[in-house]
C-alpha cells in the first residue's frame, strides 16, 4: 500500500497527482474501508478510481488531482485501509507511507511515518481486532482484501523502488499516464528537477549514464510520440528498464 | 523511385565547407526545411557570405547576391519592364531575386522602400512587375546579412519587418583550433564548395516530412507558454517586465513550431521533444521582442534577457 506523486517538488497553481496504490492477492470487486490521506495547504481538484484485476490478484488504485495555491511546505497524511488480513484471518488496520511536497522547487523529501505512531496505531488495531473477534466473529465477512505487501510498512520506499514500481505499471498498464508518472520518479532517481528538459539532465556530469540514459531518452519518446505508435514506443521503455535499475 | 538524401548530408556539406559555426549551418538548414527566411548579423570575415553560397552549391541551385547600398532600387531587386524597340512592345526582365537562394548583402544599407519590396517578396513569394504576376522559385530561401559594427548610413529594420525573418543568427570569432583549421584549409587554395549533397525535390520532401511530425498538447502548451512570456512579467519577477517594451507575436508561436519540428526531422525524429522547442527558441525570439528604454539605460543584454524568459519557462 503505497503513496506516490508525479513530482514532489510541483509548482504553485500547478495540479500534480497524487496515487494511493493497493496490491490485493484476492480478486475483488470492490474495496471498501480504504481512508484517503488528509492534506492541507492543497486543494483537490478530482478523483480518479481504477480497480484492474488480474489472474493473480487485484490492483486498487486512487489518484487525486490537487494544486497548491501557493508556495511552501505540504504534507499529504498516510492513506489507511481496514481488511481482513488472509494470512492470519485479522482485522488489521494496512497504513501507507505519507509524503511531503516542497513548493516552487525548495527540497522535498519523502516522511517517515514515525515507529511510535504505527506502533500505537497497531496496538489500537489488535484491541479492535480483539472486541470485533470477540463480539461480531460471525458477523466479519470473509471475503476481505488480502494485500500483497508486507502488512505496514515502516519506511516510505526509495526514490528508485517508486521508479521500479512506476515501470511495472508502464508495463501493465501501457498508458500516457503512467509512462508520464515513470518519467516523473526516474528523473526523481537521476536527481533532474520540475522544468527541465532531457538535454538538462543528461548534460549535467555525473548524471545517469549508460542503461539510465538509454531508459531516460525511451521515456522522453514515449511521453511525447504520438497515440498511434505509443505501444512501440513503451516496448523501448520495458526493453530498457532492466538494464537500468 | 530514386533515394531521397537526408537533412544530415545537406549538414555535413555545409560543415565541410564552413568551419566551426555549427549552429549557424544548422540554423541554414532547419530555416529550409520550415520554409523560412535566415538573418544573419555578425562581424566582416564570419563566412557569412560563403555560408550562402555554400547552401545554394550543396543544393545545386540558383544563387544570387544583392549588395544593399543606399541607392538601390526596388527594381533593382525585382526586375522590371522594358520597352523594346525591335518589337514595339514591353517585355519583363526578371531581378535577381528569382534564384532559390538569394543573399541579401547588408541589408540595413538600402532605405526602407527598397527593404519594403525585399520583404513583401519574402512574405507573398511572388513578384508583380508591371500587370503580371511572376512566381517566386521553390524552394526560395533569403539570407539577409547586417553588420553590427558600423552603424553610420544604415536604415535599422523596423520590428514588423524583422518579424518576417524566421530565424535570427548572431555569429561570433571562432575558437583558436577552429582559426587554425581555416588557415589550414583556405590559406593556401580557395574555398572548395560542396555541389550535389542534396536536390531541390529533397527540400520540397523534408518540407512535406515536416509538416506530418507529430507535436503533442504538451508540447503545444510549453510554446504558447514561452511566447506568452514574452508578454507579460515572467516568474522571475518583475525585472524583465520592465525591460520589454512589447512581446512577440502569433507569428513567433507558429515560428516556434515549425522550426521545432524541423530541429525533430534533422534528428531522425517524427515527434517534437521539449529540447527541441528550447533549442530553436533563441533564434526565434531575439529579434521580435522589443525592449524598452529601461533596457538600453541599464546597458541589459537583449540575448540575456531573451534567455532569461525561455529559462523561466518550465518544460513539460
Amino acid at each position: 500500500m503505497t503513496l506516490t506523486a508525479d513530482t514532489l517538488a510541483p509548482r504553485a497553481g500547478e495540479p500534480f497527482n497524487v496515487s494511493l496504490s493497493i496490491g490485493l492477492a484476492e480478486r475483488v470487486e470492490r474495496l471498501e474501508n480504504v481512508y484517503l490521506p488528509t492534506f492541507s495547504g492543497v486543494d483537490e481538484l478530482g478523483d480518479e478510481r481504477q480497480i484492474a484485476r488480474t489472474r493473480s490478484g487485484t490492483t486498487y488504485r486512487e489518484t487525486l488531482r490537487l494544486v497548491a495555491p501557493r508556495a511552501g511546505q505540504i504534507t499529504v497524511g498516510s492513506a489507511y485501509l481496514d481488511a481482513i488480513d488472509g494470512r492470519d484471518g485479522k482485522p488489521k488496520r494496512f497504513i501507507s507511507n505519507t509524503l511531503q511536497f516542497a513548493t516552487n522547487g525548495a527540497a522535498a523529501e519523502t516522511e517517515t511515518v514515525p515507529v511510535a505512531v504505527l506502533f500505537l496505531l497497531l496496538a489500537a488495531a489488535l484491541v479492535a481486532a480483539f472486541v470485533v473477534l470477540r463480539f461480531r466473529r460471525n458477523d466479519v465477512p470473509r471475503t476481505g482484501a488480502f494485500p500483497q505487501q508486507p502488512v505496514v510498512r515502516l519506511t516510505a520506499p526509495t526514490a528508485r523502488e517508486i521508479a521500479a514500481r512506476a515501470l511495472q505499471r508502464v508495463d501493465a498498464e501501457r498508458s500516457r499516464a503512467a509512462v508520464m508518472e515513470a518519467r516523473s520518479a526516474l528523473w526523481n532517481v537521476a536527481g533532474g528537477h520540475a522544468g527541465e528538459t532531457l538535454e538538462d539532465l543528461l548534460g549535467r556530469n555525473g548524471v545517469a549514464h549508460g542503461g539510465m540514459r538509454r531508459l531516460l531518452s525511451a521515456v522522453e519518446c514515449a511521453a511525447f510520440i504520438d497515440d498511434a505508435r505509443l505501444s512501440e514506443a513503451i516496448q523501448s521503455i520495458v526493453n530498457e528498464k532492466e538494464a537500468a535499475l | 523511385m530514386t533515394a531521397r538524401a537526408a537533412p544530415e548530408c545537406l549538414l555535413r556539406a555545409l560543415s565541410h565547407t564552413i568551419v566551426g559555426q555549427r549552429g549557424t549551418v544548422e540554423a541554414l538548414v532547419l530555416a529550409l526545411i520550415s520554409d523560412g527566411h535566415v538573418l544573419l548579423e555578425g562581424p566582416p570575415g564570419l563566412a557569412k557570405t560563403l555560408a550562402c553560397r555554400s547552401l545554394a552549391a550543396a543544393l545545386n541551385g540558383d544563387f544570387k547576391r544583392i549588395q544593399f547600398t543606399p541607392d538601390l532600387l526596388p527594381a533593382d531587386i525585382v526586375g522590371t519592364r522594358i520597352f523594346d524597340q525591335r518589337d514595339a512592345r514591353f517585355s519583363t526582365v526578371l531581378g535577381p531575386i528569382f534564384a532559390n537562394v538569394v543573399l541579401a548583402d547588408e541589408i540595413n544599407r538600402a532605405p526602407a522602400k527598397v527593404q519594403s519590396a525585399l520583404l513583401e517578396a519574402m512574405q507573398e513569394r511572388q513578384v508583380t512587375i508591371g500587370p503580371q504576376t511572376h512566381a517566386l522559385p521553390s524552394p526560395f530561401i533569403v539570407l539577409a546579412t547586417m553588420n553590427p559594427l558600423d552603424a553610420d548610413g544604415t536604415y535599422a529594420l523596423p520590428i514588423a519587418q524583422l518579424d518576417r525573418f524566421l530565424l535570427k543568427v548572431t555569429l561570433d570569432f571562432p575558437a583558436a583550433d577552429e582559426e587554425r583549421l581555416i588557415l589550414e584549409r583556405f590559406a593556401v587554395d580557395h574555398t572548395e564548395l560542396v555541389s550535389g549533397a542534396a536536390t531541390l525535390d529533397d527540400v520540397r520532401a523534408w518540407r512535406r516530412q515536416a509538416r506530418e511530425i507529430y507535436v503533442d498538447e504538451k508540447i503545444k502548451r510549453y510554446i504558447v507558454d514561452i511566447v506568452m512570456a514574452t508578454r507579460r512579467a515572467g516568474p522571475n519577477g518583475s525585472r524583465n517586465a520592465s525591460l520589454i517594451e512589447y512581446g512577440a507575436s502569433p507569428r513567433a508561436t507558429l515560428a516556434l513550431a515549425f522550426v521545432a519540428r524541423a530541429k525533430a526531422l534533422l534528428a531522425g525524429r517524427d515527434f517534437v521533444l521539449p529540447d527541441d522547442v528550447r533549442s530553436v527558441a533563441l533564434l526565434i525570439l531575439r529579434h521580435r521582442i522589443g525592449l524598452s528604454q529601461r533596457a538600453a539605460i541599464d546597458g541589459a543584454d537583449p540575448e540575456d534577457i531573451v534567455q532569461g524568459l525561455i529559462a523561466s519557462v518550465g518544460a513539460p
